[in-house]
């Protein structure tokens, strides 16, 4: 039995996790990743970490009433602004 | 009236024109700005700043890159000078990651599934914050804009004004980074425990 050589891989999957972690990956990764746990695990964890991340930053906070009307009042637009 | 009728009518000084292109893009960029700065005050003056060198430059868009790339660019760049200027010491990340060279032979804790991993658990949101805030300004701003803001990696290059390539070496390293965060909160938690 041949073993994948284990760096190469790992590097490709550093080079993999560059890109959208749900987005189209070489096919060796994607089989590597089935076969070799270790490499699963961490790749499930970078990917579990963004999705967090993602979910406590959006959808972002509602921009406050008195930073809007500074706003247009900086850029001379006061009597455009949208209440 | 679509978006680049707008920008004609602003560009020959119509402010209706102008205070309508601020009211679709003001949240988004002082969401951006609040991303990258952690601080309410200081992503207020860079949504300032930013719409203040949109009115001076508006005449200078050619309309090569969308008006969302070059509003983008703006006011990340304003975003990220104001963090040079604050000259925290931020976490250095290696220049050549080696890391996980070390991956086959460590022993993993998987957490990946760990039902109290959620947005709901302060602790580790906290603990993301803060990493967060650790990571110096062009790791942070690569994730920001890739992973919160999920731009693709083109117009995360445009935005940056990097290579591809460097957006895709600053992302892995960026997520590396707050995946082993969390990793050495676990391992803590484990060793504390005294449970493998
Ligand atoms: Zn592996």
């Amino acid at each position: 039995m041949t073993t994948p050589d284990h760096h190469e891989i790992i590097k490709q999957i550093c080079d993999y996790m560059g890109e959208d972690l749900d987005g189209e990956a070489c096919k060796e990764v994607q089989e590597h990743l089935a076969l070799c746990p270790a490499c699963r695990v961490y790749f499930d964890e970078v990917k579990k970490t963004v999705t967090l991340v993602r979910r406590v930053e959006q959808p972002g906070e509602k921009m406050p009433d008195d930073v809007k009307e500074r706003l247009f009042k900086v850029l001379d637009l006061d009597e455009l602004m949208n209440r | 009236m679509s978006e680049q009728q707008l920008i004609e009518k602003a560009k020959q000084g119509d402010r209706s024109a102008f205070a309508q292109l601020v009211n679709t893009y003001s949240e988004r960029i002082y969401n951006l700005a609040l991303r990258i700065l952690r601080n309410r005050e200081d992503a207020e003056d860079v949504l300032q700043e930013t719409f203040l060198s949109v009115v001076k430059n508006l005449e200078n868009f050619d309309g090569r890159s969308s008006f969302f790339t070059w509003i983008y660019r703006i006011a990340t760049n304003a975003s990220l000078m104001k963090l040079r200027k604050k000259k925290i010491m931020f976490t250095e990340l290696p220049e050549n990651q080696e890391s996980h060279e070390s991956i086959e032979n460590k022993v993993f804790i998987d957490w990946s599934n760990d039902p109290s991993l959620t947005v709901q658990n302060k602790e580790v949101m906290e603990l993301l914050e803060k990493a967060l805030g650790e990571l110096s300004e062009i790791y942070r701003s690569v994730f920001i804009l890739r992973d919160v803001e999920q731009l693709s990696i083109k117009e995360t290059s445009k935005i940056l004004n990097i290579t591809e390539e460097n957006v895709k070496i600053r992302l892995r390293r960026a997520r590396q980074f707050l995946r082993d965060k969390l990793d050495e909160y676990y391992s803590e938690k484990v060793s504390h425990h005294d449970y493998a």
